[in-house]
């Protein structure tokens, strides 16, 4: 599937003094396969732009289009495509509700009116690929830890098979290796089953390490929509918006400043390395030194 | 839809209402209400109705604002005034199989609706004008002396300002589940009555789950910074008379003689009304 996004705008709350201009001119498409990295400054309005993607807002002005389909159009059904394009909204922990976690993952699948065992089998499926096994099952979802908790509100929407698998902010207050499983998971889904992947997150080594594609926002207006590798070095500018570069892109910066022939286009870490690896095999590199100090910068 | 409910909502400005002091605003209140009640006439009701307009006219409150109040109990009002239309005895106008209408009743009715219109807008300007903290502390100051009864006044301002500060966060949280059930493909808007019923689980169960979640937490906030009630408790910023204050308890007071005096000896008989 394809969403396409045409000159969107929207305004909390108009017409009263709560008014608040949230996304402004918002164009944009998303492909089929993508995997893409949403970020922006607290406030910048990411969240909002995501909900416009299963359609719980609706623009206050332009259009959403899925598939060539404008969703604000008469008879449009929203709840096929809220099947289509599965939202995992900022510590979804929070809507968990059923007796034992298995119920729970089933609700999504249950609710798009497969059988019995076909919603079963999803559910199952779904808790094995976000790493809970059989004996969480049966367990109520309110005394798993907040990382598990996390996985199986991942898992409920999983289950539902999307299309299109929108995060909004999925790894936020994990610790680091829950965080890596769940965008190794992401990857996976990604890779193997070619879902178009959206993820909203603070982490520029997050978004540089598995996004194709970055999209920025500030104040509500996109900014770049680029490569990592392309909106990543631009430091100095991602700066003045509130944000910063990844870790590496800083070190290949200071690097290239102290006088070193290498891309800084890398932006993930195995690339860097590489790129590093690479001039430091050129001959006649003074190098020693220059690593050292770089390193006391940071 | 959650969205609709302004009571104890506050309406940010700055009019000379806002900038009353609440134990006023809470006094003047008392008072038009008490008004409503003790002096029910067609002519006291035209005079309150009048000093209403010209109070929602100083708070610079939007009119719609304060509108929407009325739509919440817009039922209860209707079904006060059938009520009362068809259960009044006395001169009978108007007859259909059992039903009656009586003069009486009509008269009733109006009243009863005029009143209760009243009430809603005159609590709604208040509360849109004055911030849940301004109203609790108003209440608690105004109402100390009630401690000498052995009412626990500081501890029931703290729950209503906790509980008034809590409406729109539960709101907010409120609306964001549904959101995120509606993503799983919850239906909360069709079906029948059990159906309904039904599809609220979803929303309930984590709605409970969170406030006695964040319940728990700011008890534990509160006690790490050291609250232990109202005993020896100062306050940061006390309530303090200013000379609009006094000019405003001084036209509270000249209002209450005034509508005494209409009810007392102004006569005004609609001609539509026995
Ligand atoms: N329900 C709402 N009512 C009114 N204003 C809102 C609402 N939700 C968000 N906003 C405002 O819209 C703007 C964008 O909010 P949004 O939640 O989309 O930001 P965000 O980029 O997701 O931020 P964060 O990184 O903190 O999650 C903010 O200024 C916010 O105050
Ligand atoms: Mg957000």
């Amino acid at each position: 599937m394809e969403i396409k996004i045409e000159h969107l705008s929207y305004t909390y709350n108009p017409g009263t003094p709560f008014e608040k201009k949230a996304l402004d001119d918002i164009s944009l498409t998303i492909g089929k396969g993508e995997f893409i990295g949403l970020v922006g400054h607290t406030g910048s309005g990411k969240s909002t732009l995501v909900q416009h993607l299963n359609g719980l807002l609706m623009p206050t002005q332009g259009s959403v289009l899925v598939d060539g389909e404008d969703i604000a159009g008469e008879g449009y059904s929203l709840r096929q495509l809220r099947f289509r394009v599965g939202v995992v909204f900022q510590y979804p922990e929070y809507q968990l509700f059923e007796s034992d976690v298995l119920k729970d993952v089933s609700f999504g699948p249950k609710n798009q009116g497969l059988s019995d065992e076909e919603v079963l089998a999803r559910a199952r499926e779904a808790m094995r690929s976000v790493g809970l096994d059989e004996s969480y099952e049966t367990r109520s979802p309110f005394e798993l830890s907040g990382g598990q908790k996390r996985r199986a509100a991942i898992a409920g929407i999983l289950a539902m098979n999307p299309q299109m698998l929108v995060l909004d902010e999925p790894t936020a207050g994990m610790d680091p290796k829950g965080r890596e499983e769940v965008l190794d998971l992401l990857r996976q889904i990604n890779r193997e089953r070619n879902i178009t992947i959206v993820l909203v997150s603070h982490s520029m080594e997050d978004v540089a390490n598995y996004a194709d594609r970055v999209i920025v926002i500030v104040d509500g207006k996109i900014r770049w929509d680029d490569s990592p590798s392309v909106v990543f070095t631009r430091i100095e500018e991602l700066e003045q918006t509130g944000l910063r570069a990844p870790q590496v892109s800083y070190l290949l910066k200071d690097l290239q400043d102290k006088g070193w022939d290498l891309d800084r286009s890398a932006v993930s870490i195995d690339a860097a390395a590489q790129e590093i690896l690479k001039a430091l095999s050129v001959p006649g590199q003074q190098t020693g030194g220059a690593v050292e100090e770089s390193g006391k910068d940071r | 839809m959650l969205k609709e409910i302004t009571l104890g909502q506050y309406y940010p400005g700055n009019s000379i209402l806002h900038r009353l002091d609440p134990r006023v605003k809470l006094v003047g209140t008392l008072v038009f209400i008490i008004s409503l009640f003790a002096f029910g006439s067609t002519s006291a009701y035209i005079a309150a109705g009048l000093v209403l307009a010209v109070v929602i006219t100083l708070s610079a409150v939007p009119l719609k604002f304060i509108l929407r109040g009325l739509k919440m109990i817009f039922f209860l009002m209707l079904i006060t005034a059938l009520c009362n239309l068809f259960l009044t005895p006395g001169d009978v106008i108007f007859k259909v199989w059992k039903l009656q209408i009586t003069a009486q009743g009509v008269r009733m009715a109006i009243h009863m609706a005029v009143r209760l219109t009243y009430l809603i807008l005159g609590s709604s300007i208040m509360t849109l004008t004055t911030t849940p903290n301004q109203l609790t502390d108003g209440m608690e100051t105004g109402l100390g002396w009630m401690r000498v009864l052995h009412v626990p006044v500081h501890e029931i301002a703290m729950m209503m300002s906790i509980a008034l500060r809590f409406i729109p966060i539960l709101m907010d949280e409120a609306n964001r589940i549904m959101n995120a059930q509606t993503a799983r493909g919850a239906d909360f808007t069709s079906g029948g009555l059990i159906r309904r019923a039904r599809a609220l689980i979803p929303l309930l169960v984590p709605l409970f789950v969170s406030a006695f979640r964040r319940a728990n937490d700011l008890a534990l906030a509160m006690e790490s910074r050291g609250y232990h009630g109202g005993e020896g408790r100062t306050r940061m910023n006390p309530l303090v008379y200013q000379r609009r204050d006094h000019i405003a308890y001084g036209i509270i007071a000249l209002y209450l003689v005034m509508i005494f005096l209409i009810w007392k000896y102004v006569e005004i008989s609609l001609p539509f009304l026995p």
